[in-house]
């Protein structure tokens, strides 16, 4: 009898370990991978013997690693995206996604090798996390950038960033409901094009 | 007519009856279906940040006073800033900033008060004290630099906010800009809190205008960001300053954590 509760004990015990230890490393945290991309983000942007052309296809397939941009896309568009054609998703999907990669970029071309990032109040939720960064760049003011994320098996993708307070998706999204109120589809994708182009 | 026909006719206005709201509840399911689907696809429990939403009805008018404000910044406010950050090297020009956040103390500790926040107005009374004495009349900030004491930030239009008041409509002033219902009677009320109010016309002038150029030289180059990103540049800013009020209203700025 005592030999059988012993026995129950370890199993539980075993198991308890088992499945804790697999939990943890069903995923790495969110603020590691996240690190891990802005770093070599940074370390690309300052990376002076890269040609201006190279830098950029550099720095585009990084982003593209760690950003969802369908699942951007989509939330960007709201109910709009349920009566898009296949076709028009994936051209929207592409042409948003460089606006945003624009953007992004173009906040984080300020940073350089002697900015410190502060990663901090990272609140998870299930499938989702949140993870506010302050970045101190010299001489200037600080910089403030949310990234809201979600797990995809072991991989943690943003799926919208927040610069001082202001959440691009949504940001986004303001806009494309009052211009779709105005004008059809085709036209939003002409102009996001003329926007990309320049 | 027989019992049979009307027993038949009440059956079936019976059944038409009890099904026309099923198959209402079945389309209404539907919907809710494809509603919860978009909640639970594109806004994620807890850490969301739900959209914003403001009326506007006076979109046209406030179109055109955004051009004109478009144009006063690229032609006025813009090179006077650009002049005026070349003329002061940036830690003067950070002691002009400290010295009129120091002098607007009482729109803080006040709105602290009003919102209940008495923590944070203690310590906007503590760096008033700080800041004036050490900091030598509000030119510097050794609170936040020696004794790390943050600033804090509160208005009256934030107050108005904790209170449920809700925005109305949106305006978009001259010269003053993005603002709502609720933010100018917002700003109306810091104005009385001001002491820089209470100067002779000309010098409240000076000041308001130094103030303004001097925040400005802080943040040139951002409306042009902005500006530049945006399909739309009216609804960008509009949606902005929005989600800048909300995160201040819940105290999820994250400028302002403790």
């Amino acid at each position: 009898m005592l030999i059988n509760i012993k026995k129950i004990f370890f199993c539980l015990t075993a198991a308890i370990i088992c499945t804790t230890g697999l939990h943890h490393l069903k995923a790495q945290e969110p603020t590691a991978q996240l690190k891990k991309t802005t770093q070599h983000v940074i370390n690309t942007l300052t990376d002076e013997k890269l040609s201006e052309e190279k830098q950029l296809k550099q720095l585009r397939n990084i982003v593209n690693k760690r950003f969802d941009w369908p699942n951007m896309s989509r939330r960007a568009l709201g109910h709009h995206w349920l009566n898009l054609s296949d076709k028009n998703k994936e051209e929207f999907t592409e042409l948003f996604s460089r606006l945003l990669e624009d953007k992004y970029l173009e906040k984080l071309k300020q940073y350089s090798d002697k900015t410190e990032i502060e990663y901090k109040n990272e609140k998870i939720d299930k499938d989702y996390a949140s993870i506010d960064t302050i970045a101190k760049v010299e001489n200037k003011e600080k910089v403030y950038i949310t990234y809201r994320l979600h797990r995809e098996q072991d991989k943690w993708l943003v799926h919208d960033v927040v610069i001082e307070n202001v959440s691009l998706v949504n940001n986004y999204r303001s806009q494309f409901n009052s211009m779709l109120a105005r004008m059809s589809f085709e036209k939003l994708l002409d102009k996001i094009r003329a926007k990309v182009a320049k | 007519m027989s019992k049979t026909t009307i027993l038949t006719v009440f059956l079936l206005s019976l059944s038409i009856l009890t099904i026309t709201p099923c198959m209402a509840q079945q389309e209404n399911d539907q919907q809710k279906k494809i509603n919860t689907e978009l909640e639970e696809q594109y806004v994620p429990p807890k850490v969301q940040q739900k959209q914003v939403h403001i009326d506007d009805p006076l979109q046209p008018v406030n179109r055109v006073v955004f051009v004109f404000n478009d144009k006063l910044y690229f032609w006025v406010l813009k090179p006077a800033a650009q002049g005026y950050k070349v003329a002061l090297p940036r830690p003067a020009r950070k002691s002009i900033g400290n010295f009129f956040k120091n002098v607007t103390t009482p729109i803080r500790f006040t709105n602290s008060l009003l919102q209940g926040e008495f923590n944070e107005a203690g310590t906007v009374l503590k760096r008033f004290a700080i800041n004036t004495t050490w900091g030598v009349a509000g030119l510097s900030d050794p609170a936040k630099t020696e004794l790390n004491i943050k600033p804090q930030k509160a208005d009256f239009g934030q107050t108005l906010g904790k209170y449920h008041m809700p925005h109305l409509i949106y305006i978009n002033w001259p010269v003053l800009g993005p603002s709502s219902v609720r933010n100018t009677f917002g700003k109306v009320g810091d104005y009385f809190l001001d002491p820089t109010s209470y100067l002779k016309r000309e010098a409240g002038i000076a000041a308001t205008a130094t103030d303004k150029i001097n925040t400005l030289s802080f943040q040139l180059g951002r409306y042009k960001e902005i500006k530049q990103a945006a399909l739309d540049p009216y609804i960008a800013i509009r949606d902005g300053f929005l989600q800048r009020r909300k995160a201040l209203v819940e105290d999820k700025d994250e400028r302002n954590t403790k």
